[in-house]
């Protein structure tokens, strides 16, 4: 097959172009969303403080499930974005659908309960401190989103549009999992509707806006 | 030089740290790879840009290949995000797959182009398919498109921005 001129003379240039590149490799990708989790828990701890029963060394247990349906769900969103940053054909990225598809109880059993009136609903759906989970998650996962979009640049990823899906549902995740060491509400229609919020608005950011950042 | 997987593999990995003459034999590989990976996915006269882009893009992204895995579906995860970039810029100029100067060349290359989109047409509601066939590929404007399908202006505006989108989709998901 013969060779187009220009694209003899692109190569050249090219050629002459090539600086060595450090290799993109998943492990400090996740090392990197990793640290970036943690750091969000530790502002957490300073800047909020941890609730009293989890200072104490006790654990409530609708914390325990939610907390860690979000934090599988952040990790599994996490951990797909960051394989994204390596293309290749033949992957599939949808085993972060299962693990959404675990945490929609929560929403889903705050709803049936709140509707079915099996336990009576608290005097007020929303208050200021509903308001509080909600921005406090969309803006500790901040960190986290910011993680993934660096990593997402230097890499190659090819869904644009899925992976900002992916950012912000990381990002909404991780932000409301570290916000719940210090939120001291445990009832079912606070953490199903008010600790999954921060997820929903999250997803939405990420979808409209990283895409823009991302592409290549 | 034969795009095998292993040695373009080798090459890569000498490339990412800098070798140039590895890295020039591996463009010319990849750049034959290319032309035989879109010949029978893009209109010909489209064929030497595309494979242009996708070395650009190559060259801009080569630390996101990881040399513990293989070369070519990494190679083809960026053709493939290049071509379907292409797609969308190529339809959104108006510039149809298949114009004259397209026909005029014709040959194997332009049917198997046509074939392949037809193959990805299918898939596609008959409505989505008729109406991107009727604007973007015969280039018929959409009040003749409309009159000709017997779908109203705004649904074959409805249908082209549906089924490209699906196209899209397609295209990204197909592997």
């Amino acid at each position: 097959m013969t060779m187009d001129p220009d694209t003899d003379t692109l190569i050249a240039s090219l050629v002459d172009d090539l600086r060595p590149a450090r290799v993109l490799r998943r492990r400090y990708g996740l090392a990197l969303a990793a640290t970036a989790a943690i750091v969000t828990l530790a502002i957490v701890a300073v800047v909020f403080g941890f609730r009293s029963d989890i200072s104490a060394g006790r654990f409530d247990t609708l914390f325990l499930i939610a907390n860690g349906l979000f934090l599988i769900l952040g990790v599994a969103c996490a951990a797909t974005v960051i394989a994204m940053g390596n293309p290749q054909v033949g992957s599939r990225h949808f085993g972060w659908r299962w693990v959404a598809a675990a945490a929609c109880l929560l929403p889903l059993s705050a709803i049936i309960i709140l509707v079915s009136g099996t336990e009576a609903p608290p005097r007020m759906i929303m208050s200021v401190h509903e308001m509080d989970c909600l921005l406090a998650g969309v803006g500790l996962g901040m960190l986290t989103a910011a993680v993934l979009v660096f990593w997402l640049r230097r890499g190659a990823p090819t869904s644009p549009e899925r992976a900002g899906l992916l950012v912000g549902v990381a990002s909404g995740c991780i932000g409301i999992f570290a916000f719940a060491f210090h939120c001291s509400t445990d009832t079912i229609y606070h953490v199903g509707l008010w600790h999954s919020a921060p997820v929903l608005i999250s997803a939405l950011f990420g979808r409209l806006l990283v895409p823009r950042l991302v592409r290549w | 030089m034969k795009a095998d997987d292993a040695s373009l593999s080798r090459l890569m990995a000498l490339a990412q740290r800098g070798d140039r003459p590895a890295y020039a034999a591996l463009l010319k590989a990849c750049s034959a790879w290319l032309r035989h990976y879109f010949a029978r996915r893009i209109a010909p006269c489209h064929l030497d840009d595309l494979v242009q882009e996708t070395l650009l893009s190559l060259h801009g992204k080569l630390a996101s290949y990881d040399p513990s895995r293989p070369f070519l579906p990494w190679l083809a995860a960026i053709a493939r995000y290049r071509w379907v970039d292409h797609l969308r810029k190529v339809y959104r100029a108006d510039e149809v797959g298949l114009d004259e100067e397209v026909s005029v060349a014709g040959g194997q290359e332009s049917v198997a182009a046509r074939l392949s989109l037809d193959g990805l047409l299918a898939c596609l509601s008959p409505s989505q398919a008729q109406a991107i066939e009727l604007v973007r590929i015969e280039g018929l404007s959409v009040a003749e498109a409309a009159s000709r399908s017997g779908q109203s202006e705004a649904l074959v505006k409805v249908n082209v921005h549906r089924g490209l989108r699906k196209l899209s989709a397609l295209i990204e998901e197909a592997e």
